[in-house]
């Protein structure tokens, strides 16, 4: 059962504990609601590396509130970038 | 369209990589399908792409923090005073460089005008130019591969070379069989001539590190 049910805080305290370089794609792309090209050009990286974080980001991200116990894990997927 | 994607033995691992994939690339109709099925058959990946999508969505709802009222004016003041550091030391190294290429290159021209020495200076260095009191020799069996710049002595050629002589306060002989190809320069004690002679010798360094670019 999770501890918390309010996501906002649960996502706050999550990506303080993601790696850095997940934590700004993550950041860019719905926080401030950037596209992949100015993503790539702000942190001097392919699009296409771009789009490999943010799989990533977002696996790692869901995995953390799992293991904080906001989701129950679910069979199959793998862990990515905890710091 | 052929074979898309992962349409085949679509399993828990590739829907989950498609899920996540779904918002950055367009996926095929058959790839999306075939999600749709795995998904209508396996409650995991339902909720794990639920999950993705809730994650998301929260990213988005996240109340930014506001910057502090002066944050901006903070940040402009303290840009210039980076600016102003690297400026220094910009200006730092432009000085060294300009030290370390006057001392490089104007040692030489030290030597013409300060030092009253006998003194041989050639671009061949693995060149056996003897040194006997005032005289300088290149002996019979010797070829000097390059200029040869004699201060203060008196040269005197039996072998060869293959470059230019520059005799400054100093005078020549040739041997018997004693060549030099290039010019014979003559260098008094006229300001003048030293200048030009400086400016050569720094030609002379230049050409010869930058060989084959310049050439």
């Amino acid at each position: 059962m999770a501890e918390f049910r309010d996501l906002e805080g649960a996502l706050e305290r999550a990506l303080l504990l993601l790696n850095p370089l997940y934590r700004a794609v993550l950041m860019l792309r719905f926080v401030e609601e950037m596209s992949y090209e100015e993503i790539a050009t702000i942190l001097s990286i392919p699009s296409t590396t771009v789009k490999t974080r943010l799989h990533r980001a977002r696996e790692a991200l869901r995995q953390i509130l799992v293991e904080q116990g906001y989701y129950e894990e679910s069979q199959g997927g793998k862990k990515y970038g905890l710091q | 369209m052929k074979n898309p994607k992962g349409v085949r033995n679509m399993d828990c691992s590739k829907y989950r990589q498609f899920a996540c994939e779904a918002d950055t690339t367009s996926l095929p109709k058959a790839t999306i399908d075939a999600m749709k099925e795995h998904a209508h058959l396996c409650a995991p990946c339902q909720d794990y792409a639920a999950q993705i999508r809730e994650i998301e969505q929260g990213l988005k709802c996240l109340a930014l923090v506001k910057a502090p009222a002066d944050f901006t004016r903070t940040l402009v003041k303290c840009l210039p005073a980076t600016g102003q550091g690297s400026t220094a030391w910009s200006l730092w190294r432009m000085v060294g460089v300009a030290a370390i290429i006057l001392l490089f290159f104007g040692f030489p021209t030290y030597m013409l005008l300060e030092h009253p020495q006998t003194f041989v200076e050639s671009n061949d260095v693995r060149a056996a130019v003897r040194i006997v009191g005032q005289n300088v020799i290149v002996p019979e069996d010797v070829v000097v591969k390059g200029d040869l710049r004699v201060y203060h002595a008196s040269l005197r050629v039996l072998g060869r070379v293959d470059g230019n002589v520059y005799l400054i306060s100093s005078e020549h002989s040739l041997g018997e069989s004693g060549r030099v190809r290039g010019q014979i320069v003559r260098l008094t004690h006229l300001p003048w001539d030293k200048v030009v002679f400086g400016f050569r010798n720094i030609s002379q360094e230049l050409r010869s590190y930058l060989r084959g670019a310049w050439r």
